[in-house]
């Protein structure tokens, strides 16, 4: 089981004397094996949530529960991808791929067979060896990605993972995440700009609001799986899609839909 | 392009910028190279060529008699100098000692500063305890030129090689240390982050990633502490010395053989410039990820 609740969440930076409110009264839950995506323009703060549920930014107020426990740390049954590929420069992709393995006392035959495998489905074969300045940027995304995904963690947190990615080699990817989400069932909470991705990836969407952030709407999408990009053109998917669209553009204007419901939904 | 004649006048204001505007413009690429590197580009045989006019310069100032051989003696007389005391030796100790004996000093009180040095700069690095503990002590000696403070070495711990090797000592430790210290900021904080969700311990993240992210800084402070290092040991081995190049070299002026003098230095110098070569070759090995692109 990993299920991840947010009670009433906030935060506030400061700086110098000044603070600013990131996150006020945000309530959000991610049932085990649920797909779940943040959308919001940037500067909203789903980049804060993303790390407070991760465990590397205290909350100032509210809950953090993983499993019913509060999260006073990172751990690596959350497993983060960050927004930017945050590789080891010393070590190759192979060993960037293994450093979890490594680090846990994990490594052996079949871990290096699994990460040469994982990088082979992201692409990266016969790269194995090179280090990260030798890669491009989506190359090093990439990398990362397996990275990620060789510590199989029962909750994955990605903050915009593909946004670097060209048309391409992100539809590939959006495809290899949900197929081995279908496998594996693990739950996910994606940050994305991008609203397509993320009708076509979640079972909800999180609609957020900058200034203070919060969430303004919790969107199900009641779209069939296995998902594939084919479903794109559906007119289920193109009304889905608008309807998020609309959400965002209305969290422009900052007025929640009804502040009672972010917890509503599935 | 135009045949306007009013345009005409343009085309050499453009072409009288001069030098400054020249060096100001960008290059465009050469084969194989990386643009806007700054920089970029061989140095070796301009080097060699500036050594090569220096030492030519010397030999003319000195044949032609334009300074008295004590204040300068000339090139050959110092390659003359370096033979006879290759065969005879200084005072009675041959030179392989002398140098032997300073290579010694330096380099044990350099594996020394470093054997504490880079611990001790990492444990300041990552906690408020050491860092509030040590700063104070080693930011207030570090401005000290250490001839200051060899007297009380001499008092201290007397005129053996205990205040010689300490006085290199703590030339050297104070870069190697700080430069720790900062190295260990070089790596990101989501790095570190990544390495916790990968299921590292504190120990296993300081290991191995704050550890080789502060590789290349602590790499750098070893060569500049080396070179501190050579910079002290004259001082050093004015304390009581009978053998060693800082020695030689000081009582080599007590009796005007400038020619001596000038040959230790050049030994000082060569010897600390292969340092150098070694520290250099040790950071291609160690960090071969560092560098741009
Ligand atoms: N470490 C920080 N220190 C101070 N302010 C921060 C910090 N991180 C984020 N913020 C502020 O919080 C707000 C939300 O940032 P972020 O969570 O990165 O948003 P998003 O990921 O949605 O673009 C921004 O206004 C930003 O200035
Ligand atoms: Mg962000």
């Amino acid at each position: 089981m990993a299920d991840v609740e947010l009670k009433h969440v906030s935060k506030r930076y400061a700086h110098g004397r000044q603070t600013t409110e990131t996150l006020r009264d945000v309530s959000l839950r991610v049932g085990d094996g649920e797909f779940v995506s943040l959308v919001g323009r940037s500067g909203c703060g789903k980049t804060t949530l993303l790390r407070i549920v991760g465990g590397f930014v205290d909350a100032d107020g509210g809950d953090v529960l993983v499993d019913g426990s509060p999260v006073t740390r990172p751990g690596s049954d959350r497993g983060m991808l960050f927004q930017h590929p945050m590789l080891f420069p010393w070590l190759t992709v192979l060993d960037n791929t293994l450093f979890g393995p490594r680090a846990t006392g994990r490594h052996s035959p079949q871990a290096r067979a699994r990460a040469m495998e994982l990088l082979q489905i992201v692409g990266l074969g016969g790269f194995e060896f090179h280090y990260p300045k030798q890669l491009s940027g989506g190359m090093m995304h990439r990398a990362a990605f397996a990275r990620a995904m060789m510590a199989e963690p029962k909750i994955l947190l990605m903050d915009e993972p593909f946004g670097a990615l060209d048309a391409l080699t992100r539809a590939g990817m959006q495809q290899f995440l949900l197929d081995l989400w279908n496998r594996r069932r693990f739950t996910v909470i994606l940050v994305t700009h991008d609203v397509e991705e993320a009708v076509l990836m979640s079972d909800r969407v999180a609609v957020m609001a900058a200034g203070p952030g919060q969430i303004i709407e919790t969107i199900p999408i009641d779209l069939p799986r296995p998902r594939s990009y084919e479903m794109s053109e559906t007119p289920e998917f193109v009304q889905l899609k608008r309807r998020v669209r609309q959400s965002v553009e209305r969290a422009r204007g900052k007025a929640p839909v009804s502040v009672m419901n972010p917890t509503a939904g599935h | 392009m135009s045949d306007n004649p009013a345009a005409r006048p343009a085309a050499p204001v453009v072409e009288r910028r001069g030098l400054l505007a020249r060096l100001a413009r960008a290059r465009p690429t050469q084969p194989g190279e990386i643009y806007g590197v700054p920089g970029a580009g061989e140095t070796r045989m301009l080097s060699i060529a500036t050594i090569a006019v220096l030492i030519f310069i010397w030999w003319l100032s000195t044949t032609l008699g334009w300074v008295k051989p004590l204040f300068v003696p000339a090139p050959q007389a110092i390659v003359q100098d370096f033979v006879t005391i290759l065969r005879r030796g200084y005072t009675g100790e041959p030179l392989w000692l002398h140098v032997g004996i300073s290579t010694a000093r330096v380099f044990g009180a350099f594996m020394l500063a470093c054997l504490i040095g880079i611990p001790l700069g990492l444990a300041m690095g990552i906690s408020p305890v050491m860092r509030g503990i040590f700063d104070p002590p080693i930011e207030f000696y570090r401005p000290i030129p250490p001839l200051a403070y060899l007297p009380l070495m001499i008092i201290w711990f007397g005129i053996g090689e205990t205040s010689k090797v300490l006085l290199i000592f703590l030339s050297v430790f104070a870069p190697v240390a700080l430069g720790a210290r900062s190295g260990v900021r070089s790596a990101a904080i989501e790095q570190i982050h990544a390495a916790y969700s990968f299921g590292a311990t504190r120990w296993q993240v300081l290991m191995r990633v704050i550890l080789p992210s502060a590789m290349p800084e602590i790499l750098t402070a070893m060569r500049i502490g080396i070179g501190f290092g050579w910079t002290t040991l004259v001082a050093a081995e004015m304390v009581a010395a009978t053998s060693g190049l800082g020695y030689m070299v000081l009582s080599a002026s007590q009796f005007l053989q400038t020619g001596i003098v000038i040959m230790g230095i050049i030994v000082i110098a060569a010897i600390a410039y292969m340092f150098d070569l070694i520290m250099r070759m040790l950071e291609r090995r160690l960090v071969p990820w560092k560098g741009r692109m």
